[in-house]
């Protein structure tokens, strides 16, 4: 089994019922040096996103260049332009193709991890959703059973933020903060974490794991 | 905090809604109707000049629409960039087949999201460049100046590349004025008291009765300082110097505007205008169309903001040439 539309229509499925109960905590995580709207926003992006009929998406790369049209419309702030980015990075990778094998998931994530800092103008270690990325796509790198790439992508994005809780912000509206934010999770990175452990958890016949 | 609205989730498409009806020379264009445009014919072969941020700032951006400034404004939600395809719709709208300027503050999400419209509209084959304003002085250092937001001071640069387009200026000539005005300008402002998101639970940031934080950015971005209040004076002072240290040689004359963040009255606009005039004739600099009044607000946020354009011929003729939008006219 690869991953195709169905796998990608279900991994939003369980990312938007995520949300429920990740909004109040991620917009909790975001109060503490920014604006406070970060869980709000993506419930808002990846609702727009479970709304997408993918199922009869003709191909893979067509379904993620339609999430990519769809998140366009939906935000405008500085993450959910880099999911839409993810999106359309993810897209390009995958055009044309019915699947990819698991194994080129890693491949893919390492694309849109340049994609977003490219389109951010950041570095990695600067304690942003793009290191969160880095770790995940080089955790899963050489893996191609389901559930040890789930397993894998957890125990990254634990890691990831117990690394960077520590650090300082050097991006963004949060480096202006860069003292306040030792201690703090990036919003960006804790919001990646969540939703790959909702993604990656309890696994059905189409899921990630 | 107490409003004057109806569903938070309402508050940006009723204010436009409002705006428009209010003056019939603007109109909302796009899928989601958050394009600015207005309505006087732009002749063929003239280059568009288009701006964008979130809401929550008026009169900027949408505010600034009009013949001889904007011709067209992506607007999101409260504090959020316009999303790319409101972005992509004021391009479009602001096309006459000689390019388009997008000209807007130096933030990440709304420079992203111009970015990937700006891609979109070369597969369409229309021309842009950017222009990022950057005149707040307190969010970085001189030598990272371009890494600094772009807050009131932004206006000078719609007002000239305004003119310059409207004077058939071609998309490099329009381009190359707005970022002269943008290296020509400096602001700095005090906060004296918070805003509040519609719909959020408390106020954007918090601050005794008693501060002031100087330096602090219009979304509440941290300032330099934050201090008990002290008399205007003082602090006009203190502004008109950091604003000063950055004058660039051989200027002699300079356009000036004092405003205010959203509840801080006129009356304490002239107050620090007295100031800063007397301040800036004891420098040997001659004041040219001092603009005093809300033109960068975040809402009810108190508090004041000193922007300086240092001023060539080039640059005043252009701050002297017809405009007329809501919020701004000139000749």
């Amino acid at each position: 089994m690869a991953i195709d539309v169905h796998t990608l229509a279900d991994a939003i499925e369980r990312a938007n019922r995520a949300m429920g109960g990740l909004t109040d905590q991620l917009n909790a995580a975001d109060a503490k040096l920014g604006d406070g709207d970060t869980g709000t926003m993506l419930a808002r992006l990846i609702g727009s996103f479970a709304a997408v009929d993918l199922q009869n998406a003709p191909d893979l790369g067509a379904g993620f260049m339609a999430l990519a049209k769809t998140g366009a419309a939906s935000t405008g702030s500085s993450l959910g332009t880099l999911i839409v980015t993810a999106m359309m990075t993810a897209g390009k990778a995958s055009a044309g193709q019915d699947a990819i094998e698991w194994n080129g998931l890693s491949q893919i994530l390492l694309a849109v991890r340049d994609a977003a800092m490219a389109r951010g103008k950041a570095e990695l270690g600067a304690k942003t959703i793009i290191d969160g990325l880095d770790a995940l796509a080089r955790a899963i790198a050489g893996k191609d059973d389901p559930a040890a790439i789930a397993a894998a992508a957890r125990e990254a994005m634990d890691q990831a933020l117990l690394e960077f809780r520590e650090r300082p912000s050097a991006i963004g509206r949060a480096r202006m903060f860069a003292e306040k934010s030792v201690g703090l999770d990036d919003p960006g990175m804790l919001a990646l974490a969540e939703i790959v452990r909702a993604v990656t958890t309890n696994h059905s016949a189409t899921a990630l794991a | 905090m107490k409003k004057l609205i109806n569903d938070p989730a309402d508050y940006v498409d009723e204010m436009l809604d409002g705006l428009c009806l209010a003056h019939p020379g603007l109109r909302r264009v796009g899928d989601d109707r958050r394009a600015i445009v207005h309505s006087v014919a732009m002749w063929p072969g003239k280059v568009g000049v288009v701006s964008g941020g979130g809401s929550g700032h008026l009169p900027l951006f949408t505010g600034y629409v009009g013949p001889g400034l904007l011709d067209a404004c992506a607007i999101g939600n409260v504090f959020e960039g316009p999303t790319i395809n409101s972005c992509q719709d004021a391009i479009a709208a602001a096309d006459r087949g000689a390019g388009v300027l997008c000209l807007f503050g130096n933030y990440g999400g709304d420079r992203m999201n111009f970015e990937m419209a700006s891609e979109f509209a070369a597969l369409e084959g229309v021309e842009t460049r950017t222009v990022l304003g950057t005149d707040d002085i307190a969010s970085a250092r001189p030598a990272e100046g371009h890494k600094r937001r772009g807050v009131a001071g932004l206006i000078f640069a719609y007002k000239a590349a305004g003119a310059m387009a409207e004077a058939g200026g071609d998309l490099d000539a329009v381009a190359s004025i707005a970022q002269k005005v943008v290296d020509r300008t400096r602001t700095i402002g005090v906060a004296l008291s918070s805003c509040q998101i519609p719909g959020a639970a408390g106020p954007n940031f918090t601050i005794a009765d008693d501060e002031i934080e100087f330096g602090m950015g219009i979304h509440g971005e941290p300032g330099i300082w934050r201090h008990k209040i002290r008399p205007a004076d003082e602090l006009v002072d203190e502004m008109i110097a950091m604003l000063l240290a950055e004058r660039p040689a051989g200027v002699s004359r300079v356009a000036v505007l004092v405003n205010s963040l959203g509840s801080t009255p006129f009356e304490e606009l002239f107050i620090l205008y007295r100031r800063a005039a007397q301040q800036l004739d004891a420098a040997g600099l001659t004041i040219v169309r001092p603009l005093i009044g809300p033109y960068v607000t975040s809402m009810e946020m108190g508090g004041a903001s000193i922007s300086l354009c240092f001023l060539d011929d080039e640059i005043e003729g252009l701050l002297a040439a017809p405009a007329d939008c809501p919020f701004w006219k000139v000749g």
